[in-house]
């Protein structure tokens, strides 16, 4: 079924367009989560929620890529369940490697913005000004948390090609949010 | 002002605009030169071949002869040749280009893991430097994916190979004979202190190609069954399956459940010629739980046995402050130490295997 056709099922309050959605990305969203939580069990529990808060947004929300609209909805449930894992002290070790990847990313981040949309547009200008394969690495890094392993099999090189290719550009935008920072 | 925490950027890179994830959700496209090249071989081969079918005896001998080279050609550039190497004469075999020598030491075959152990060597007229090597691998034509590489000290003695490639190819190896062909691209290394490490100018190109069996390649793994099961508690238990050892690494492979959370496992010994090992958790993914050998140790190449303790190490969390200079804090939120209590889980046990591996 279409896009559009789903997202008018959920304006009609049709029961049917959770069914209709969870048929066409039950599974891109469980890998998008999997990916973070490596559980199969809170998996399918960050997928199910992302069905009911669909139900919820839509309306008012119009997504125009619903794919890009329920897999932010899993991705951002799914980074919940691992915060309060990580604060129950219940480490997932898989995860370990990309938060350290972004720690300096994190402290520049905490004093360069007070609005959240600046810091959005700030994130999107800064892929822009990416070169595309750059760009492919960093958001399949960071956004669908793939491994060097898959991000390095894609793009048919090797993984320390990833891992200096990831370093330039954290390091690019590290010194966009500190120059932010201290314009504030 | 934000608090700091961990998942601070994951969060908030998650907003980015719709049309990236579009493009990123897609195949990345690999289409280039080379690839329209190979196409058009390709058809090419097709047409050749129509003549000499067809026949005739007219022209035979110079349809044969054309169609012979041009197989030679189309071969090379397709990455099978038919006069290849035995693997037999591969290790320590060299190539140098531009005072440059690379040797194959070894090639490994662990599992679905083809890895490629190399000497690099400059001559006496050349000034040793540090070097990056990317490395491209063919298994009967088809390109195998990446894994990892690394110049190493890790390896233990100065005639210890320097450098590991490592490749994995998903289909099952079921033919007794592989052609491989390996080709390295040598560069300048470059570090930049803002950007990290870059390749710059090519040394040049190194190819290796032979052909090999399945079971010449294994041979240098030695996979020593085991049958040890260690109680973690009354309701968590690790059972040991396999211990895997060859010139790169070793490994302890078996099954587990989820494990006690806030602990670091990790098992420590010593092998039969006294030499300490210790292995950290690897991964536990679906019930397969490995633990890899930590880089600066290793078994001793002479030794027969190892003796191995299951251990863990409490973790305690641990409050990070920074200054930011204007007198303001950041607080990080779950960061952990790993400076607890050390607990030995279960009874020693010993992997051994023929002596002289």
């Amino acid at each position: 079924m279409e896009d559009a056709k789903i997202v008018e099922l959920f304006w009609e309050r049709k029961e049917c367009a959770i069914q209709a959605a969870s048929d066409k990305y039950n599974s891109f969203c469980f890998r998008i989560a999997y990916k973070i939580l490596y559980s199969r069990e809170d998996s399918e529990e960050c997928v199910n929620d992302t069905w009911f808060a669909a139900w919820r947004y839509i309306p008012p929300k119009k997504p125009s890529v619903l794919s890009a609209f329920l897999g932010r909805i899993t991705r951002g449930f799914a980074i919940d369940c691992l915060r309060k894992k990580s604060a129950a002290k219940r480490i997932d070790q898989h995860m370990i490697p990309i938060t350290e990847e972004v720690e300096s990313l994190n402290q520049a981040m905490a004093c360069a913005m007070e609005k959240e949309d600046d810091l959005t547009e700030l994130f999107n200008d800064f892929l822009r000004s990416l070169k595309p394969k750059d760009r492919d690495i960093f958001v399949r890094r960071y956004w669908y948390m793939d491994s060097l392993k898959e991000i390095s099999g894609r793009h048919q090189i090797t993984e320390s090609s990833v891992k200096s290719n990831l370093y330039r550009s954290r390091n690019k935008l590290r010194k966009i949010l500190m120059k932010e920072r201290r314009l504030l | 002002m934000r608090q700091a925490n961990e998942f601070l950027f994951l969060s908030e890179f998650g907003k980015i605009d719709d049309g990236f994830l579009c493009d990123t959700a897609k195949p990345w496209n690999h289409t280039g030169q080379a690839f329209e090249t190979m196409k058009f071989v390709r058809k090419a081969a097709c047409v050749f071949l129509v003549p000499a079918l067809l026949g005739g005896g007219l022209f035979h001998s110079q349809v044969k002869a054309a169609l012979q080279e041009f197989t030679t050609q189309l071969g090379k550039f397709l990455g099978i040749t038919e006069d290849l190497a035995d693997y037999t004469e591969a290790p320590n075999s060299s190539v140098t280009q531009n005072g440059l020598t690379l040797t194959l030491k070894e090639v490994i075959l662990d599992q679905n893991q083809l890895l490629f152990l190399l000497d690099t060597q400059f001559d006496s007229r050349s000034e040793p430097r540090e070097i990056s090597l990317a490395a491209d691998v063919w298994m009967n034509g088809e390109k195998l994916n990446a894994l990892e590489e690394y110049t190493s000290d890790w390896m233990g003695s100065q005639s210890e190979p320097q450098y590991m490639v490592r490749f994995s190819f998903d289909e099952e190896w079921k033919d007794s004979q592989a052609k491989i062909k390996a080709v390295f691209k040598a560069c300048e290394l470059q570090v930049d202190e803002e950007t990290g490490p870059m390749s710059g100018a090519e040394i040049g190109q190194y190819e290796f190609s032979f052909h090999a069996s399945k079971t010449v390649l294994e041979d240098h793994t030695v996979s020593v069954p085991l049958d040890i099961s260690v109680p973690i508690d009354n309701t968590h238990e690790i059972q040991f399956a396999k211990f895997v050892k060859n010139s790169v690494g070793s490994r302890i492979e078996g099954t587990a459940s989820e494990l006690p959370e806030g602990y670091v496992y990790y098992l420590e010994g010593t092998d039969s010629t006294g030499r300490e090992i210790r292995y950290h958790l690897s991964s536990l993914i679906d019930g397969r739980i490995v633990f890899v050998n930590e880089d600066n140790t290793w078994i001793s190449s002479d030794a027969a046995w190892i003796r191995l303790q299951l251990c863990r190490q409490k973790l305690n969390e641990i409050k990070r402050t920074e200054d930011m200079g204007e007198g303001e804090e950041i607080v990080g939120e779950g960061a952990f130490e790993v400076n607890g209590e050390i607990d030995k889980i279960g009874g020693e046990f010993v992997a051994e295997w023929q002596f002289g591996f």
